[in-house]
């Protein structure tokens, strides 16, 4: 989406007219999505963050400004919720993944641990593998391969040096990619 | 960005997503819920702060490179300099910032090796991308490791083949980046052999050199020089590893990460600034085309190798 027609969407916003928001929502909805799920790890939470974002957005059109880069600020949006409901909800996740609850929290049953070579097992998929990998890794892989965003973007929006977001894909890549041709053998 | 893994890896988001259609009739259908847009307005802070900086960072360097294109054309009109000459001068328009400060103030200035040192540190055990570049106009003021080769002769300076580098279509022979070290070089009937201890190798498909050293041939007037850092576009030759293209002064790494190449490297020469560089045999095409660019620009020369290759 171009910056003139996010502005005119977020223009139909502050006018009352959700057809603006849709617009930003079939655009950038799995985008928000995804962001909010490498935080949070948890496929409904990532759901309900997504919500939460979009029915925030009708208030908070009025702080986007123009030239800022809307689809970095979405994406920094999306993070802030998505650290601000997991504090909220810390309690109620780590109470869901002892209960072992498998239908509602799929991935819960992958440790957010370096250890890849002791989760990896033949029946995950590329987003399991993922999850494998610790929370700055896949963070930076989401945002590089399912988001789009440069190195340059991906460090303003993680506050890390470019050197540091290109390192940590880089270094993150190799594992999954590695690990990803053990899986599929 | 063609890897079987991030191909996976969209379509498993995309297929694992929830159903954005319900979920919108969920949301157009609720009440807008409590006023705390924080989260929306620390964004747009963060965001209007990183693009201020940008911007200062843009109108620098084109203030920078206005100032350098006039004291250019100036010296050329003044020298009455051949038609050949200023279309040279015309194709080097690509000046960083870093060229007009060398211009108005002649002195080298290296980076922060703390800041380096921090980083090595902190990551000892990876390879850590540098973001800052050597200030300098000349390649003997770079920070070079020592070496015992006392000048940079070639070695066969007429068999050398003929071809131009076109960085695709080395990017498509090369199986593997190896980021060397000479340790020594042997000459043959057949060529040069070089032998280099391995710090780092970069190859598409993640399986990377385990051995700490290895034996490469070049048939070349650009010589590697013994104790420098390389990093060399390598293919396997039936066992034996060349390097892609050698009739042309190979990427350097400096001992501060800068990255020394010539500008048929076009992956690395977005932000790169020109050197002056020692002419190596009387034909040396690329004596008047080396510049030195940031270690993090090897991650556009990696993308578009990935690209490539597929």
């Amino acid at each position: 989406m171009t910056e003139e027609k996010f502005s005119r969407c977020i223009s139909e916003i502050l006018g009352g007219d959700m057809n603006g928001l849709k617009e930003i929502y079939i655009e950038y909805g799995k985008m928000i999505y995804s962001a909010a799920l490498q935080i949070c790890r948890s496929p409904q939470t990532a759901e309900d963050v997504t919500s939460e974002f979009f029915l925030k957005l009708k208030k908070a059109a009025s702080v986007y400004r123009e030239g800022i880069g809307h689809k970095k600020w979405l994406a920094a949006s999306a993070r802030n919720l998505a650290i601000d409901h997991l504090r909220r909800q810390k309690h109620e996740i780590l109470m869901s993944v002892q209960a072992g609850d498998d239908e509602s929290h799929p991935l819960s049953e992958v440790p957010d641990s370096t250890d890849i070579e002791g989760s990896v097992t033949s029946d995950m998929n590329a987003v399991r593998l993922l999850m494998t990998l610790g929370e700055n890794e896949r963070e930076v892989v989401n945002l590089k391969v399912y988001c789009g965003f440069t190195f340059s973007e991906i460090a303003d929006l993680l506050k890390i040096p470019i050197g540091t977001a290109a390192w940590r894909y880089q270094s993150a890549i190799k594992k999954l990619r590695k690990l990803y041709g053990e899986v599929q053998i | 960005m063609n890897s079987r893994f991030e191909k996976d890896y969209i379509n498993n988001i995309e297929v694992s997503a929830p159903d954005m259609d319900k979920l919108w009739d969920k949301i157009a259908s609720s009440e807008p819920g409590d006023d705390n847009i924080t989260p929306f307005i620390t964004a747009a802070e963060e965001c209007g702060c990183s693009e201020k900086n940008r911007k200062i960072n843009v109108y620098r360097t084109i203030a920078s490179a206005a100032a350098v294109f006039a004291a250019v054309f100036c010296i050329t009109s003044a020298m009455g300099i051949s038609k050949d000459t200023a279309k040279m001068d015309t194709a080097q328009d690509n000046l960083s910032g870093s060229e007009a400060n060398i211009a108005a103030n002649d002195r080298y200035d290296s980076f922060s090796e703390e800041a380096y040192d921090e980083a090595v540190n902190e990551n000892s055990s990876e390879w850590v991308y540098v973001t800052e570049c050597a200030q300098v106009r000349s390649y003997e003021q770079l920070n070079l490791s020592d070496t015992t080769d006392s000048e940079l002769i070639g070695t066969f300076a007429s068999e050398a083949p003929e071809e131009y580098f076109v960085e695709e279509n080395v990017l498509l022979k090369t199986d593997l980046f190896i980021d060397c070290r000479i340790v020594s070089s042997t000459v043959r009937s057949d060529g040069v052999w070089y032998e280099a201890e391995i710090i780092h190798s970069v190859s598409l498909s993640g399986n990377n050199m385990e051995e700490e050293t290895c034996y490469l041939t070049s048939r070349s007037p650009y010589a590697l020089r013994k104790g420098r850092e390389y990093l060399l576009p390598v293919c396997d030759d039936n066992g034996t590893l060349r390097i892609v293209f050698d009739n042309a002064p190979q990427i350097e790494i400096a001992r501060d990460r800068t990255i020394i190449c010539h500008n048929g490297w076009s992956s690395l020469c977005e932000n790169s600034s020109y050197i002056s560089y020692p002419q190596v045999y009387a034909d040396d095409y690329f004596y008047d085309r080396m510049t030195i660019t940031a270690e993090c620009s090897l991650e556009k020369l990696f993308e578009s190798w990935e690209a490539l290759k597929g």
